[in-house]
């Protein structure tokens, strides 16, 4: 459903992202992993529009997103989750989920005369914050939740953007172990429910145990892909890392 | 003669309710900070005051006011939308430079600093507006539509896009909002109401030059927004009552009408700067920028 | 020919009064990140110190004018301690230190109103000397005067910048506080410095100016958004760059009004600023830094 290739960006002399390409496939996890500083972030960035590529396609759903705006990019269905904390911290964790529902609040005419949320879609709201786990402070401010609670209030909210692939940037980075297992227990619901995931991770335990398919990034270039069982054994994957 | 002047100062509160929830709107909900906000005042007064001059009924010149510094905001919307922070208000402080040059250049229009005198009270369906009371009713009637309509954009859905928009402009956008079409909205319609703040303003001092229109006016408003607290509208009526009171006071002290003048700027700016620094989020607030 | 020179001469005299406001507004804006708008304000102060010690208590010239700059050096470091310190403390976004800076600026300026009145001020110590001629344009000895002041002044930034301790430590604080702080660095006293030298420079700008030009309590305010754009222009925190943008920037005033009518004088900085955050924020050097998220 997504199709990357050749896709180029340099920051100066640095370059980041070296003639990628890869493809990820309906109702499976995708990993994307490789040491620090490899281009896995930019990769996202580039997917997600809020870098410009300076060269390559990104095709989804058979069209082409390369260089689109971020906002058009969420809206043909690629939702993401990024790798620090970006919730609206003065509004309380609904509203930061009501936000994610649809664009009907960015019609100011409409807004204007009389537009409100309707029942479903606090119940759309509530199922979802149910399966993550946060309803138990829905009407906190965003802004005093703790690292943890943030984390699982911004993948509620990644999953309620409509979306066709939710791509995740380290998921479970800085979270303690209970509340690990947790996500990737829901991960796992979320793909047997059909959703295309594409993630980043550092924990090559968590990873290793999720992922369908693998792809290894090193120094801007793809080195490595295949199911986990092969990256595990693959030379070139091995050097990446001890080499770092 | 104290109910004349009590009915003037409350004139006065009510264009500058309208002046600091509509500065609300654009720099407490939705984060874009505009020194430019006085520009949109000077713009709504000076087409108020030519329209009707030249002989327009006063609703139409007063809409027209409120529209064209609509069209201002909105032109000003589309170069800075990728500004934040600093630059931003570096940029729209260099739109109010621009404006007042202009109002003060474009001697063929705006009679430049000699300024505008003799625009007439407005009237209505044969009704003159022309007694300060009457004037009173009509700017508070306008006041509470306003206030009323700006309150209801800020509480419903709309109003929360443009809060992301504040707190994370990028997570705003990734959630699929069009964010320069939202700010562009939020800055228009906050421009829209200061036009007609300036054609209030117009119709009631009868008199408009250059000089009201430079961006030290802005200190005052900036007070109120930062005093009621960002993002509270009823935080920033009250702040609106208090702060346009206060100086009133040193004329009863008797201080003569040349020290009147420094002396308000002084306490509004040090007031501003305790505020800053002990009670950053205001009375009423609970946003910090 | 004879016009075309004049032009010149006259965009240099301004560019050498702007460079001395950009440099100081700058060189604060590179350490401490915020936009310091009350540096306007110092300079008016040092230009109205000049006019109550000289012309008003008739003290000597020399003393007076020393005094003069000592004291915008003073009001630069109290600004610093007493307000922006706090702000500090405090974690405030560069954005509520803006706010503090334009709150400081009309509070100063209205002292200045207040105290001396708003009619226009002359020091007059230097009666109007005859100009010199040069290829048919006109010069003043005290414009002369101004413009090699300044430039003995901003190789003397230059060489403090690169050669002593407390310069260097200022380069380290402008690329990276914490790195610097890791080194050892007290970066609270590097900001009470830039607040000093800054001032001082701003307070020699406040003397000449008050020689060149007559005072009003609202010079601050023109003379800090000449300077701001300036800096704008070369590139927001760096002081070479804002030196560039004051020569340029009254070049492009003193010729843009031979074009336009003079009361436009000051919107084509206005306009300069605008088209330059817009179109090239990072300045003609183009230097990144900070602001531009």
């Amino acid at each position: 459903m997504l199709q990357i290739s050749n896709l180029k960006k340099h920051f100066g002399g640095i370059k980041a992202v070296n003639n990628v390409s890869f493809e990820i496939q309906e109702n499976k996890i995708t990993a994307l992993i490789g040491p620090n500083g490899s281009g896995k972030t930019t990769v996202f960035n580039l997917i997600s529009g809020i870098l410009k590529a300076d060269s390559g396609r990104i095709i989804f759903n058979k069209e082409e997103i390369t260089n689109k705006k971020v906002n058009e990019i969420s809206n043909l269905g690629v939702s993401r989750l990024f790798q620090q904390a970006r919730l609206f911290n003065n509004l309380t964790v609904k509203e930061n989920l009501l936000l994610a529902i649809n664009n009907e609040d960015t019609k100011f005419w409409k807004n204007l005369i009389n537009y409100k949320f309707t029942d479903e879609d606090y119940k759309k709201i509530n199922k979802i914050a149910e399966v993550v786990g946060i309803e138990s402070f829905m009407n906190k401010q965003a802004g005093d939740l703790s690292f943890g609670q943030k984390r699982l209030v911004e993948i509620a909210r990644a999953i309620i953007n409509p979306h066709k692939l939710l791509i995740l940037d380290e998921p479970v980075a800085g979270v303690n172990p209970k509340l690990r297992k947790e996500i990737l227990l829901l991960l796992k619901k979320l793909k047997e429910k059909g959703e295309a995931i594409l993630l980043i991770e550092h924990d090559m335990n968590f990873t290793l145990n999720i992922a369908d398919n693998v792809i290894v990034m090193d120094e801007g270039k793809v080195i490595a892909e295949g199911n986990p069982k092969q990256i595990k054994n693959n030379k070139n994957v091995l050097e990446a890392y001890l080499g770092e | 003669m104290i109910e004349a002047y009590f009915i003037h100062l409350l004139i006065l509160i009510g264009i500058y309710i309208i002046l600091a929830i509509s500065l609300q709107l654009a720099m407490g909900f939705t984060g874009l900070i505009n020194l430019g906000h006085i520009a949109f005042l000077g713009i709504g007064a000076y087409t108020s005051a030519l329209l009707a001059l030249a002989g327009w009924p006063f609703w139409i010149a007063f809409l027209l006011a409120g529209l064209i510094a609509a069209f201002f905001g909105f032109l000003l919307s589309i170069p800075t939308h990728k500004l934040k922070g600093d630059y931003l208000a570096l940029a729209t402080m260099g739109f109010s430079f621009v404006v007042y040059a202009i109002l003060l250049n474009w001697t063929e229009l705006t009679r430049g600093p000699l300024g505008i005198p003799g625009i007439p009270k407005p009237s209505l369906l044969g009704f003159s507006f022309s007694s300060n009371l009457s004037f009173l009713i009509l700017t508070a009637v306008i006041t509470l539509i306003s206030y009323l309509i700006i309150k209801r954009l800020v509480t419903s859905p709309f109003g929360k896009v443009l809060e992301s928009i504040r707190d994370d402009e990028l997570a705003s956008k990734t959630i699929g909002k069009n964010t320069f079409k939202s700010k562009a909205i939020a800055l228009v319609v906050s421009a829209f109401f200061v036009g007609i703040a300036g054609s209030l303003y117009a119709h009631y001092i009868t008199f408009i030059d250059p000089s009201s229109f430079t961006i030290i006016q802005l200190i005052p408003v900036l007070l109120i927004v930062i005093v009621g607290g960002l993002a509270s509208l009823e935080g920033t009526i009250i702040a609106t009552v208090v702060l346009v009171s206060i100086p009133e006071m040193l004329r009863f002290v008797g201080f003569p009408s040349s020290v009147i003048g420094p002396a308000r700027q002084i306490l509004y700016a040090l007031i501003l700067l305790l505020i800053l620094i002990f009670k950053p989020k205001g009375f009423y607030g609970k946003v910090k920028l | 020919m004879s016009i075309i020179t004049q032009l010149l001469i006259n965009g240099l005299i301004a560019g050498a009064i702007y460079a001395l406001v950009a440099s100081g507004f700058s060189l604060i804006y590179s350490v401490n990140k915020f936009v310091h708008f009350a540096h306007g304000a110092t300079i008016a102060f040092s230009a109205y110190a000049l006019y109550f010690l000289f012309s008003i208590t008739g003290l000597n010239f020399w003393l007076s004018a020393i005094l003069a700059v000592t004291f915008g050096a003073l009001i630069g470091l109290g600004m610093n301690l007493i307000v922006y310190k706090e702000l500090r403390k405090r974690k405030a976004s560069s954005v509520i230190l803006l706010i503090a800076s334009f709150a400081l600026l009309i509070l100063l300026e209205s002292l200045v109103l207040l105290y001396f009145g708003a009619d226009v001020k002359t020091i007059g110590y230097i009666n109007v000397a005859k100009g010199i001629e040069i290829f048919g344009a006109i010069i003043t000895p005290l414009q002369i005067m101004i413009i090699l002041v300044s430039l003995v002044l901003l190789v003397l930034l230059f060489l403090f910048m690169k050669k002593t301790k407390i310069g260097k430590a200022m380069r380290a604080v402008s690329d990276n506080k914490n790195v610097a702080e890791i080194l050892g660095i007290n970066s609270e006293k590097i900001y009470n410095w830039t607040f000093i030298i800054g001032s001082a420079i701003a307070g020699i700008a406040g003397v000449l100016i008050a020689l060149e030009q007559n005072l009003e309590p609202t010079m601050g305010t023109g003379l800090i958004i000449k300077g701001f754009t300036a800096a704008i222009i070369g590139g927001i925190g760096s002081v070479p760059g804002a030196i560039l943008g004051a020569f340029l920037l009254g070049f492009a005033e003193n010729f843009g009004i031979w074009y336009l009518p003079s009361g436009y004088k000051d919107a084509i900085a206005f306009v300069l600023l605008f088209l330059f955050l817009l179109f090239r924020p990072n300045g003609i050097l183009g230097i990144k830094k900070g602001g531009d998220k």
